[in-house]
C-alpha cells in the first residue's frame, strides 16, 4: 500500500510506479487484523483451554454471582432504600447553555430575527430531544450567562432566574411553555408527523405539579397573567441591576410579541389541521364538533 | 375559537404586554376541496416550510472577529506554511481530547493536509514551552492525525486559530 | 496468469520510460522485466503545467482555497487519430483524496459480504432420524456407554457444532465510509493513469470491433467499464457492448468501488462526473440526519 511519505502527495506519486490496484491485492494495514486465539486448539488455546486447574472453575460448578459461601450476602445485607424509585417516570429537560446558543446565532444556524421554538434547535442540530425517553422538552442553562448578546424571542420549558435575566438584559423575550409527550414528538420532528396524514394535535395542559410553575409570572409561564409577567421583568431587572431595554421602540417588536396559544403546538398552524406536504396545502375541518373540540 | 379570541383580548394593553399569535382559520383563499368536511388552502403553508429542517450546513455569516461565544472565524487568505488544516463540516478547528483507561489523557489534531512532520515539529516546540517538558506525541501517516498526551485542546485551538486555520 | 503479469508490468514500467516530464528513475531496482513484452510499452498523455489548452468543464463547486482542481484530458470515442486537445476539471476533494487502500479493501469486503446469506444447514443429534432409543445397558456390555445412535460420535449421526440454518453476514459501513471508498476507488484509478474523461457514448458504428479495435490502440486496458450519467443511452454504444465480456457500461448510479477495481479502465463522461462530484460531496457538507432521507428536508434533493 502506498501510503507513507511525509506529504500527502507521495503517496500518489507512488501510486503511479505501483502494479495496478485491483480486487487481487487488496489488503487491510498490517495490525489491524490479530488472529483470535480459538479456545481449545493449539500450544496457547489449548492444554486446559483457559478453564484453569481442578475446581469448581475447570468444572464449571461456580455458584450464582453474588453467592458468599453461606454468609448472608452485601446485595442483601444492605436494606433497601427508594433511591432510584420512579427513575424511569422522571420528567428530564435537555440543558442547552447560553453560550451554545449564542454559538448556534454566530454560526447561522439560528435565526435570532424569527422566534426561537424547540424546532427550530433541534432543525439547527443544537439538541437533541428524545420524548420516547421521558424528555419534556429543552432547559437553558447558566453557562455563558455573561457573553450572551443576542436579542431572541425563545420558548423554552424551563429556565432559572439569571437565564431569564441575562435574555432579558439583551432586549429579548423568553417564555416557558409545557408540551405533553405526544406534542413534544410533533414538535420536535414535525415532519415524519406530517407524512402521516393525521391532523395536528392539541397541546395538553401542565400537569398538576406543574400548573403552578407555567402559572407563575417569575418563570415566565405562557399561562401567566402578562400584567403579572410585565411586573416580574422590572423587579428582575432591578434585582441583578441592569436597564431593561424598553421592547416596544424595537424594530423587531412584531416578533418579539409572537406567542403560541396554549393548545397550538406550532406557529401559525392551529390543531385539527391537516399538512399535504405534496401538494404543500393545508386541509382544514369544517365540522362544528371538530372546530369545538380543537379550540376548547 | 371566537370565545378564546375574547379571552385573549382581555389581556391586552400595557407597554410591555406580548401579543399572542392567532392563526388565522378562515382565510380569503379557503377552498372547499371535493372531499366533504375540508377546505383547503395554500396561504398558512410557509408556515409549515419555516418548519422543515435543512440538510446542508449553512455557511457562517462574515465575522471578521472573535465572536461572543469564542468561535475563531478562519481567514482565506493563502497561507505559505506547508501544510494545511482544514476546518470541521460545523466550521470547527478539528482538535479534540480523546480519554481511555479513565486515566489516559490524549489531545488528537485531524484533517492535515500537507506536510505532517513540519507540523508535529511545530506542536511539538509549542508545547515544550508551554509544559516545559514534551509529550508524547504520535503522528499517523494514514488517518492524517497527530496524537498527543495530556489534554492541550484549548491551546491548541487558539494557536491553530491564529495561524489562520 | 503469466498474461496478466506482462500486462501490468507493461502498464507499470512503460509509462515511466517514455515519460517526458519525469527524470528522476522511479523503477523499482529489482524489477525484471519480461522479454518481448506484448503491446510495447504504452503512450500517456499528461496535461502542459501551463494549461493553456481550453478548459471546456470547470468544478461545480467550490474548491478549497489551499487546493487546486486536477486537469484532465478530455478524450471521445469518435475521433481516434486525432490527440485530445480540451482540458476538463476535477474536483480535488473526490479524485484527488488521500489513497488509503485499506479503506478501499474494507468497503470492497462489505460489498461482496453484505448481501451473503449462507444456506448451509446441517442436522443436529435432535435432528437427525431416529436415536431416542438407548442402543445398550449402561453397564454388563463391555462396551462405551452410548446414549444413542445419532449422537456425533456415531457413523450417521448428527453434527456437533456445524452451521446452522440461514446465516446473513448482512453489515452496514457508515455511509460516510462508503462515499469516502468511492472517492478512494477514483484517485487511485486516476493516479495510476486508468481514468479517462469522455464527452459523449455516443459513437459512429454499432460495431463491437470497433470499440474494442479503438481501445487497443489507446492501450486502455484489457476491460473497460463505461459510465454515462443518463439511463437512455445511443442505441450504437448499447448495441457494442451488448455481448461483450470486456466492455461493460452503466449509469452513474451504479458506480460501486468493486466495479470500478474490478475493470482495468474506467471511462467516465462529463455528465457522470457531475453527477458524482455532487452526490460525493454533498456528504461533506451535510448535517446528521434527523430521519430518513425519503422524507422531505428543505434543501435537499
Amino acid at each position: 500500500m502506498a501510503a507513507s511519505g511525509s506529504t500527502g502527495k507521495n503517496a500518489g506519486e507512488l501510486l503511479k510506479t505501483l502494479p495496478r490496484v485491483s480486487l487481487a491485492n487488496l489488503r487491510p494495514n498490517p495490525g489491524s487484523r490479530q488472529r483470535e486465539r480459538k479456545r481449545g486448539r493449539g500450544a496457547h488455546g489449548g492444554n486446559k483451554s483457559g478453564r484453569g486447574h481442578k475446581g469448581q472453575t475447570q468444572r464449571g460448578n461456580k455458584p450464582r454471582l453474588g453467592f458468599e459461601g453461606g454468609q448472608t450476602p452485601f446485595y442483601l445485607a444492605i436494606p433497601k432504600y427508594g433511591f432510584n424509585e420512579g427513575h424511569s417516570n422522571r420528567r428530564q429537560y435537555q440543558p442547552l447553555s447560553l453560550k451554545k446558543l449564542q454559538y448556534l446565532i454566530d454560526l447561522g444556524r439560528v435565526d435570532p430575527s424569527q422566534p426561537i421554538d424547540l424546532t427550530q434547535l433541534v432543525n439547527a442540530r443544537g439538541v437533541t430531544i428524545q420524548p420516547l425517553k421521558r424528555d419534556y422538552g429543552v432547559q437553558l442553562v447558566e453557562e455563558g450567562a455573561d457573553l450572551f448578546c443576542a436579542k431572541v424571542n425563545i420558548e423554552v420549558q424551563w429556565a432559572s432566574e439569571l437565564v431569564v435575566a441575562a435574555i432579558e438584559k439583551n432586549g429579548g423575550v423568553i417564555t416557558t411553555g409545557f408540551y405533553d409527550p405526544r406534542s413534544l414528538e410533533v414538535l420536535c420532528k414535525p415532519v415524519p408527523f406530517f407524512m402521516l396524514g393525521k391532523p395536528i394535535p392539541k397541546r395538553m395542559l401542565p400537569p398538576e405539579d406543574l400548573v403552578k410553575h407555567y402559572t407563575s409570572a417569575e418563570n415566565r409561564g405562557y399561562l401567566a397573567d402578562p400584567l403579572k409577567v410585565a411586573e416580574a421583568r422590572k423587579l428582575l431587572a432591578q434585582k441583578y441591576g441592569y436597564f431593561l431595554p424598553d421592547i416596544t421602540k424595537d424594530e423587531l417588536y412584531e416578533m418579539l410579541c409572537q406567542r403560541k396559544d396554549p393548545r397550538q403546538i406550532f406557529f401559525g398552524l392551529s390543531p385539527g389541521w391537516v399538512v399535504n406536504m405534496a401538494e404543500k396545502k393545508i386541509l382544514k375541518p369544517t365540522d362544528e364538533r371538530l372546530l369545538a373540540y380543537y379550540s376548547s | 375559537m371566537a370565545a378564546r379570541l375574547l379571552r385573549r383580548t382581555a389581556f391586552d394593553v400595557l407597554k410591555t404586554a406580548v401579543r399572542i399569535q392567532r392563526p388565522c382559520s378562515g382565510s380569503a383563499s379557503a377552498v372547499t376541496s371535493q372531499y366533504p368536511g375540508i377546505t383547503e388552502s395554500h396561504d398558512e403553508y410557509h408556515f409549515v416550510k419555516r418548519l422543515i429542517p435543512p440538510l446542508q450546513v449553512p455557511n457562517p455569516p462574515k465575522h471578521t472577529e472573535v465572536t461572543p461565544s469564542g468561535w475563531i472565524p478562519p481567514k482565506h487568505t493563502p497561507s505559505d506554511l506547508p501544510y494545511f488544516v482544514r476546518r470541521s463540516r460545523m466550521h470547527n478547528i478539528p482538535v479534540y481530547t480523546d480519554i481511555t483507561h479513565g486515566n489516559r489523557q490524549m489531545t488528537v489534531i485531524r484533517k492535515i493536509e500537507g506536510d505532517i512532520w513540519a507540523l508535529e515539529a511545530e506542536v511539538r516546540d509549542f508545547l515544550t514551552q508551554l509544559k516545559g517538558k514534551t509529550p508524547a506525541i504520535q503522528v499517523n501517516e494514514i488517518n492524517r492525525t497527530i496524537r498527543f498526551k495530556g489534554y492541550f485542546d484549548k491551546e491548541l485551538q487558539t494557536w491553530l486559530a491564529e495561524k489562520g486555520f | 496468469m503469466l498474461r496478466g503479469l506482462l500486462v501490468s508490468c507493461s502498464r507499470g514500467p512503460g509509462v515511466r520510460l517514455l515519460s517526458s516530464f519525469s527524470s528522476e528513475p522511479l523503477l523499482p531496482p529489482n524489477l525484471i522485466l519480461p522479454p518481448g513484452l506484448k503491446d510495447g510499452p504504452t503512450k500517456i498523455h499528461r496535461p502542459p503545467v501551463d494549461l493553456s489548452q481550453p478548459v471546456l468543464r470547470t468544478c461545480r463547486f467550490p474548491v478549497p482555497s489551499h487546493l487546486s482542481p486536477k486537469p484532465v484530458w478530455l478524450e471521445s470515442l469518435n475521433n481516434e487519430e486525432q490527440e485530445p486537445q480540451a482540458l476538463v476539471h476535477l474536483h480535488p476533494d473526490v479524485f484527488d483524496v488521500p489513497p488509503r487502500i485499506d479503506l478501499i479493501h474494507q468497503v470492497v469486503n462489505w460489498q461482496r459480504n453484505f448481501k451473503r446469506i449462507s444456506h448451509a444447514k446441517t442436522k443436529t443429534r435432535a435432528e437427525v432420524r431416529g436415536g431416542g432409543k438407548k442402543p445398550w445397558t449402561q453397564k454388563g456390555t463391555g462396551r462405551a456407554r452410548q446414549g444413542s445412535i445419532r449422537s456425533p460420535l456415531w457413523k450417521g449421526g448428527g453434527v456437533a457444532h456445524g452451521p446452522r440454518g440461514p446465516t446473513s453476514y448482512y453489515y452496514m459501513l457508515p455511509l460516510k465510509v462508503r462515499v469516502l471508498g468511492l472517492k478512494t476507488a477514483m484517485t487511485v484509478k486516476l493516479a495510476q493513469n486508468d481514468l479517462h474523461i469522455i464527452d459523449s457514448t455516443d459513437i459512429s458504428t454499432p460495431d463491437p470491433q470497433y470499440l474494442v479495435d479503438l481501445f487497443k490502440q489507446r492501450h486502455w486496458g484489457e476491460s473497460v467499464l463505461i459510465v454515462d450519467d443518463k439511463e437512455g443511452m445511443s442505441e450504437n454504444i448499447l448495441s457494442a457492448t451488448a455481448n461483450s465480456k470486456m466492455i461493460t457500461l452503466i449509469p452513474a448510479i451504479g458506480m460501486n468501488v468493486y466495479s470500478i477495481l474490478k475493470y482495468n479502465t474506467v471511462l467516465l463522461t462529463v455528465g457522470a462526473v457531475d453527477f458524482l462530484e455532487e452526490k460525493l460531496l454533498f456528504h461533506d457538507l451535510r448535517y446528521s440526519t434527523l430521519y430518513n432521507f425519503k422524507y422531505p428536508y428543505s434543501d435537499f434533493p
